[in-house]
């Protein structure tokens, strides 16, 4: 066995494996008469791959030199659909011993002397030819390919779900090919994987989803990984910001989870301090109120002086209601001298609600009581005339505490009813006075 | 220019779509269950759509290490864990695959009233992993409830007690159950291994136990028991892996009612392929081994770890035994020790037929412990002789070798021209 004879396969060997390969080609050999017979045509150390398709009738003939290199399968061609689910296997041979080639060599012959190629069909109408070996690694690929033995033509390409999109699918394929070479170490999956997903999150979303619809689990598996490393440690507000995520939860809604959980000590402090957080919010929120209400001030009161007069001016409960504000009333009048304002109404209003509301929240407080109602008929009438000129600051802790009243007021009112006859006609009063006050308020 | 930045901006968020929220069901749970679970909890600030999504997660995993505990005394931190174990169950929706509860620091004021509701709920919900990992002063008994978990395949409970439920009608697909400080009554251990058809792994750790246990299984490949025992008699022909850890050296159990059935076991035995015999496994075997009473050769076992004292003739007769079935033996590690109660018989390993090729495809030796006792030296003496592949021999001692037993390892003759021996 002389170097030249390998270098160069002779007449005979050619021959030889000419027609181990067109008598192996049998029943094909019209549709697709290209013998696979290939050359890795390299220079002079031209080294022979015969490459036959074995019919199941016919044994293959192998020249009696012949170095096995692989056996590998392909599907019978030309016949749409193919008739069972078997697969032509193929027989690679070399003449020359393998240890001759260099490792370079065997590679290039390997997938030149067997790729197959399949195609497949994006969502978006666009076809792709692919390896079979490395698409069959796609559990769905393999599936369609086997049972139904779609995709062996462009015409007859394996619809993709819709989900898997051209980009993600060529980053699947990229590692589909990586994964399905045997005999790679765990070390060498594991670094690959790794810089795998290192793509910008809305691609590697759409990788998830698309592997998921093609059940490549492994790659799913590590998609999700990766995705669960992103969010690991990071705020919500950062997790919104990478995943561009609408921010269409309440501030309320954000807290409600801590306040489910208020068994332990800790837990009902931490949600004092949400309560705290949470009335903060409110007051930045009311600030702004104000500042809006400024605006139309002439005339949301007078609306509200409108609303005072005709709904309540003349009952016996606005005149309570008057009544326990009636100190200080009496103080401010004393402070400053009477104007004609519809402003000063409403101010004075607010503050008569408040008053109301100190004593519906003391238990132990005085009713009303009728030597004051008795005053107070006289100071009903003064006070539409009354400017009591509240510094502005005052007018807006006043508003504040209103607010914070009505609040309080719808929550609470049915509970005061069950309350004491004093404390009912009390409340009631109340009730009477926000309602003729807070709608006002409410389209603020 | 303004109205130019603010196109784009606008074009941008058009591009920026909601990907991760559109993802299927089955994905975002798997993000959610390779989260630690309470930033998985921490995912409802979200969005409206990440709202309860975490509320039907599959697998569940609370980790103390999750929970940034102290040391674990501090019983805040420790009711906050179990409070936030609570509260997740009773929020949860939907089926729980998988349910691990590690917190072997958190001290739980009574751990079998929380697992028996726990495990209850899990139970209802087709769960099939189970892992309860917790510390407990006294073995709690496990839930009847877990006895109805059908779909159990994995199981792994620490510091538990059961009994079985007269109407128990076995888990059909458990594959893994591990024991740990377990104590069992009666032979429930093995009655429950007789109702799972499909058990492959068997792992009892800290195992204490004043009855006869009796496992009979055709199905199981790993087998790792340690512990106390009465009366332990195994019968499991098709391991393929087996560590057997004795102990008797604590006042539970009295030292002379220890029994196993050694012999029986591994003459029962078809394809191990490594097995460990540590403790008193030997001493406690009833017979040891009756040499030629092994009915056939374990072709496959490949690896043998003994603890034995070389010197007892009975171990002896019983290792000779062992390695006289074992043709295929490629490592053998033994941890050598003198029990020193019994007639040292220093001349077993010299009278050994060395001609017999007992390890002639012995690759690798690691003795540890070793003092040059008559007995180890003779055994040195035949392994080294007769071990023809022979790569490495690690000899580990102690307490330095004196010079007269270097001198005598030095001169003896190796089988193999390969073989490297390491002293340490």
């Amino acid at each position: 066995m002389d170097q030249t004879r390998w270098a160069r396969p002779g007449k005979e060997e050619w021959a030889q494996a000419q027609g181990a390969v067109q008598c192996g080609l049998g029943r094909d050999k019209a549709k697709r008469p290209a013998a696979s017979l290939r050359c890795s045509a390299s220079g002079w150390r031209a080294v022979a791959v015969a490459v036959a398709v074995a019919d199941a009738h016919q044994p293959l003939p192998v020249p009696k030199n012949a170095h096995p290199l692989f056996l590998a399968g392909r599907r019978p061609r030309g016949s749409h659909p193919p008739e069972g689910n078997f697969f032509l296997p193929f027989f690679c041979w070399t003449t020359l011993p393998p240890s001759v080639m260099s490792e370079s060599e065997l590679a290039v012959i390997q997938p030149e002397a067997l790729k197959t190629y399949i195609w497949l069909q994006c969502f978006d109408g666009s076809i792709q030819q692919v390896e079979e070996e490395v698409a069959m690694y796609c559990p769905m690929i393999c599936r369609e390919i086997v049972q139904n033995g779609t995709g062996t033509s462009k015409n007859h390409a394996i619809p993709l779900p819709e989900r898997v999109n051209p980009a993600s699918l060529s980053l699947i394929l990229d590692y589909c090919r990586f994964h399905q070479v045997p005999g790679r170490s765990n070390k060498e999956r594991k670094s690959f994987d790794e810089k795998f997903v290192r793509i910008d999150t809305e691609r590697l979303c759409e990788l998830t989803s698309a592997a998921d619809s093609l059940q490549l689990k492994p790659l799913v598996d590590l998609t999700s990984r990766a995705l669960a490393r992103i969010i690991e440690g990071k705020t919500p507000e950062e997790i919104r910001d990478i995943f561009h995520l609408p921010d269409d939860l309440t501030e309320e809604e954000k807290l409600e989870p801590l306040k489910n959980i208020n068994d332990d000590p800790r837990i009902r402090l931490l949600n004092r301090l949400y309560a705290k957080k949470r009335k903060e919010l409110q007051d930045r929120q009311k600030l702004k109120d104000v500042q809006v209400q400024e605006e139309q001030k002439d005339e949301r009161s007078l609306d509200e002086l409108l609303c005072y007069i005709n709904g309540d001016g003349g009952s016996g409960g606005g005149k309570a209601a008057k009544s326990k504000k009636k100190n200080k009333r009496r103080k401010d009048h004393a402070k400053n001298p009477p104007k004609a304002d519809f402003e000063s109404v409403n101010k004075d209003g607010a503050a008569c609600v408040v008053q109301c509301k100190r004593d519906s929240g003391d238990i132990s407080g005085l009713p009303c009581q009728s030597p004051d109602m008795q005053d107070d008929v006289e100071y009903a009438f003064e006070d539409a005339d009354l400017d009591d000129g509240l510094d502005p600051a005052m007018k807006e802790k006043l508003d504040r505490e209103v607010e914070d009243f009505a609040r309080r007021l719808n929550s609470a009112y049915s509970e005061r009813m069950h309350l004491g006859q004093d404390r009912r006609i009390e409340s009631h009063i109340a009730s009477n006075g926000s309602m003729q006050r807070f709608p006002g308020f409410n389209h603020r | 220019m303004d109205h130019g930045g603010s196109q784009k901006r606008r074009h941008k968020s058009v591009a920026n779509v909601d990907n991760i929220s559109n993802l299927p069901d089955v994905i975002k749970d798997k993000v959610l269950c390779c989260l630690p679970i309470k930033e998985a909890v921490k995912t409802c600030l979200l969005s409206r759509k990440w709202r309860y999504t975490w509320a039907s997660m599959t697998e569940l995993i609370f980790r103390e290490d999750d929970f940034s505990l102290g040391n674990g005394n501090e019983d805040g931190e420790s009711n906050k864990f179990v409070h936030f174990v609570i509260m997740f169950l009773s929020l949860h929706d939907g089926p729980i695959l998988k349910f691990e509860l590690n917190a072997r620091r958190v001290h739980m004021f009574s751990p079998g009233g929380h697992i028996h509701r726990w495990m209850l709920m899990l139970s209802r919900n087709g769960v099939q992993e189970i892992q309860i990992k917790t510390k407990i002063w006294r073995n709690y008994k496990i839930p009847s409830s877990f006895f109805s978990c059908g779909a159990l395949e994995y199981a792994c409970l620490q510091g538990c007690i059961f009994q079985l439920p007269p109407l128990f009608t076995g888990f059909k697909r458990m594959h893994t159950l591990h024991f740990i400080d377990f104590c069992a009554a009666e032979n429930n251990i093995g009655e429950l291994v007789a109702s799972c058809p499909n058990l492959e792994k068997l792992v009892l750790s800290r195992l204490l136990s004043f009855a006869d246990i009796s496992i009979h299984s055709t199905k199981l490949k790993v087998l790792r028991i340690d512990g106390m025992f009465k009366h332990l008699n195994l019968v499991t022909p098709h391991v393929s892996s087996a560590v057997i850890n004795l102990q008797v050296n604590t006042g539970y159990v009295p030292r002379a009612g220890c029994n196993f059935n050694l012999s029986e076991f591994i003459g029962s035995l078809l394809d191990i392929e490594n097995i460990s015999l540590l403790g008193h496994a030997f001493e406690c075997a009833a017979h040891g081994i009756v040499p030629g009473k092994l009915p056939r050769l374990l072709n496959r076992l490949a690896e043998i770890t003994l603890e034995i004292d070389l010197g007892n003739l009975k171990e002896a007769k019983a290792a000779h035994c062992l390695f006289q079935v074992s043709p295929n033996l490629r490592r053998l590690e033994l941890k050598l020790m003198c029990r020193g109660y019994s007639v040292p018989t220093s001349t077993f390993w010299d009278s050994i037929d060395h001609q017999a090729g007992l390890f002639k495809n012995l690759d690798t030796i690691v003795m540890s412990n070793f003092t040059g006792s008559c007995a180890e030296s003779g055994f040195v003496k035949l392994l080294l002789e007769d071990a023809p592949v022979l790569r490495t021999a690690r000899i580990e001692d102690k307490n330095k070798l004196d010079k007269e037993s270097l001198k005598l390892l030095l001169k003896m003759r190796r089988a193999s021209k390969d073989a490297e021996v390491i002293l340490l």
